[in-house]
């Protein structure tokens, strides 16, 4: 007889699976979730543990950078700034004020005097008032019988030190700072020059020489002839003291002294009020207005923008900033935004770091304990498995069966798990130190906590679902082949 | 016709880094429909492996082994399991998270019943051996002579053709373990199926219609083995 022949007879075709079986496997899966409570419970527990800190390691860091995005993003001037280049009345300025406000993207437009390398803005009292002018200036320093022309300085008065703001600040962050070499007896009783190393090599000037005379003109670039500088005005100060001597790398970006950094312009100096009072304060503003020192500052229309995006917000600005400039090509653009998103970056930088320390073991250890969780549960279904096979189950339907139970209490784990951590990094980021909170701040804050972060639960959640999934259904293949087929 | 025939079978457990143990040595056996028989044997002589391999549950080696005249080697053994044998073990081997009602329904449910159906075929048959009033209770709330019954009642839910039975008596003390047997009889006349029951106890083997002795890996009637000896 052959053995592989079939003699006769016929089975039953297997019935087809429906939608009805399978509502009877989540149904049998329910029950079996339930009913196998101490199994169930410490599946769900390393599902929820290992989802909620990730997501809470995840949520925390877009909160803190939320935080970050608000304090330098948004806090950063919406605006563009537009140079114009030529000779314009006022009428023709207004015009093109009106223009700007015309984009739809634009919510208004101010015209103000100036521009990058004219006086920006005056502060402090009336009584000490100093005025930051991004002028080149050109200093004839007599000293030792020679002189010097073309050497760049910085020029403080006694009134300048004393100042509540620009003064103090000055001296106790430059003047004193270890790091750029710069001495000062910090009396403010005198008139005090800081001077380029070059500068002081070649006049042989020391800190605290007294330099017999120092002649200042305030040059300005010609806008018809880029080559020609034309003098605004000049002055001659008498018995200026040495007060520091800036390193020529210092000295080559004068510009972090001065506020003008933030406008992206360099060689700012400040200037005492007196000296530009001395020379007619008002017709040096005229003599300002005269040379076409007027600029534009464009206020941009944010609801038009993307500001959950830094990076596409500012190139948004800049296209925006492109289409204004095509309109006429005596603009100049500079988007204001742009010099933000270097500190943003930096620190997105930071806590992307910061995450990855953090979140890679965690990932490893929960995958562990989930690889370890799998395994037991799948042991401890082998005297379960053993008798469904004797009662006609098939191996696709004992697969099917755990990978049902794993998917509820996937689905339940990854729910629970990031509830969890939407209230541990409430928790975390409201603490007001150890353990302590201030429940009116902390519940206030809840809202913020409380969002639905794509990137934490579909990230986190649903790769540690998936990779739990094919983990199960990896090590329930092997059981089953071990254990039935 | 026989409803089992089983003929030169051999299986063999191979043994890593040991002899290999050959614990059917050429069997043969046929079961008419109706038929209960006895098989006895020491322990370790094959007794469950050759009830496993008849139930589709361990492969075998060489020789034929068909049910209802289909050859069990080239047939899956999960429609095997479903449609014609069902087993009953020792100890039971209910689920203990269902109750003795879902229990019942398993086997109907996962040849692809319907769960309403299922559930009356199994209230029928708990009705039928004497358990219906405690249908919705865990087997761990049962006896072991009320959990045996349901494990029976669960084995006839699929309509086999053969029903293979483990020691069903060997947890249960002789009176329960009596009326077990006496049910295999009633159901036997009912529905026209073999039984092939192993055990050791031989006041149970008498009361079938054949005893055979398993030993050394081959099948003897009871009778040849009085005689040898």
């Amino acid at each position: 007889m052959d053995l592989t022949e079939n003699i006769g007879g016929n089975y039953p075709k297997a019935s087809r699976v429906r939608i009805k079986e399978r509502i009877v496997y989540l149904k049998a899966a329910f029950v079996s979730i339930v009913r196998n409570k101490r199994r169930s419970s410490s599946m769900i527990a390393g599902l929820i543990l290992g989802i909620s800190i990730l997501s809470g390691i995840l949520l925390y860091s877009t909160v803190l950078m939320n935080n970050v995005y608000d304090t330098v993003i948004e806090g950063s001037p919406y605006e563009i700034r537009i140079d114009f280049r030529g000779n314009f009345d006022e009428s023709q300025l207004e015009g093109f004020k009106n223009d700007f406000i015309s984009n739809p993207k634009v919510l208004d437009a101010q015209l103000l005097y100036g521009n990058a390398r004219t006086i920006v803005e005056t502060t402090g009292t009336s009584t000490n008032m100093y005025t930051l002018a991004n002028l080149e200036a050109e200093i004839l320093v007599e000293y030792s019988n020679q002189t010097f022309s073309n050497a760049e300085g910085i020029f403080f008065s006694s009134t300048f030190l004393s100042s509540p703001d620009i003064g103090v600040r000055f001296k106790n962050k430059l003047l004193t700072s270890p790091d750029t070499g710069i001495y000062t007896n910090s009396s403010p009783y005198y008139h005090g020059v800081i001077i380029s190393e070059d500068l002081a090599e070649q006049a042989r000037i020391q800190q605290g020489n007294i330099l017999k005379s120092i002649s200042l003109s305030i040059t300005q670039q010609d806008p018809e002839n880029i080559f020609n500088r034309k003098t605004l005005s000049q002055n001659t100060l008498s018995n200026v003291t040495v007060a520091g001597i800036i390193s020529s790398d210092v000295g080559a970006s004068a510009g972090i002294f001065s506020e003008a950094l933030m406008f992206g312009t360099s060689g700012s100096i400040y200037l005492p009020q007196e000296l530009l009072e001395s020379q007619n304060k008002t017709e040096f503003l005229t003599d300002l207005r005269m040379n076409e020192m007027r600029y534009a500052v464009i206020k941009i229309d944010e609801g038009k923008f993307n500001l959950a995006d830094p990076q596409q917000v500012n190139s948004q600005i800049n296209q925006l900033m492109n289409e204004i400039e095509k309109t006429n090509n005596i603009f100049i653009g500079t988007n204001l935004v742009e010099g933000q998103l270097l500190p943003f970056q930096i620190l997105s930088i930071f806590i992307f770091i910061f995450d990855g320390i953090l979140t890679v073991p965690v990932a490893i250890l929960s995958l562990y304990l989930l690889s370890f969780g799998v395994d037991l549960s799948l042991h401890e279904r082998k005297y379960q498995v053993g008798i469904l096979k004797t009662q006609g189950a098939s191996p696709k339907q004992i697969k099917r069966k755990v990978l049902t139970e794993t998917f509820i209490l996937a689905i339940s784990g990854l729910i629970i798990g990031y509830l969890v951590a939407i209230f541990a990094a409430w928790g975390i980021g409201t603490a007001k130190g150890f353990m302590r909170w201030d429940w009116d701040y902390a519940l206030s804050e809840l809202p913020d906590f409380f969002y639905f972060d794509q990137i934490a639960f579909f990230v986190v959640g649903g790769l540690i679902f998936v990779i739990l999934l094919l983990m199960v259904n990896g090590k329930a293949n092997t059981f089953i082949e071990m254990e039935i087929t | 016709m026989s409803l089992l025939t089983v003929k030169d079978l051999y299986k063999t457990f191979k043994i890593p880094q040991a002899e290999d143990i050959k614990v059917l040595q050429g069997i043969s056996l046929d079961v008419d429909p109706g038929e209960f028989i006895a098989i006895m044997g020491p322990s370790g002589s094959g007794k469950s492996t050759l009830l496993n391999i008849i139930g589709s549950i361990e492969e075998y080696e060489d020789g034929l082994v068909s049910i209802d005249n289909l050859n069990l080697k080239i047939t899956n053994p999960v429609e095997t399991r479903r449609a014609k044998t069902s087993i009953i073990y020792q100890d039971f081997n209910l689920l203990p998270y269902l109750s003795a009602l879902e229990n019942v329904m398993i086997p109907f449910m996962l040849s692809g019943g319907n769960e309403i159906l299922a559930r009356e075929k199994a209230e029928i048959l708990l009705e039928r051996v004497g358990l219906k009033h405690r249908m919705n209770h865990l087997p761990d709330d049962l006896s072991g002579g009320e959990q045996q019954r349901v494990a029976i009642a669960r084995a006839m839910i699929n309509d086999p053709k053969i029903l293979l039975a483990d020691e069903p008596t060997g947890n249960l003390d002789s009176k329960t373990g009596s009326s077990i047997i006496n049910l295999f009889k009633e159901i036997i006349s009912e529905k026209n199926l073999s039984v092939i029951l192993v055990t050791h106890d031989v006041g149970i083997a008498q009361k079938t219609d054949r005893i055979l002795i398993l030993r050394e890996g081959q099948l003897f009637r009871e009778e040849d083995v009085w005689e040898a000896i």
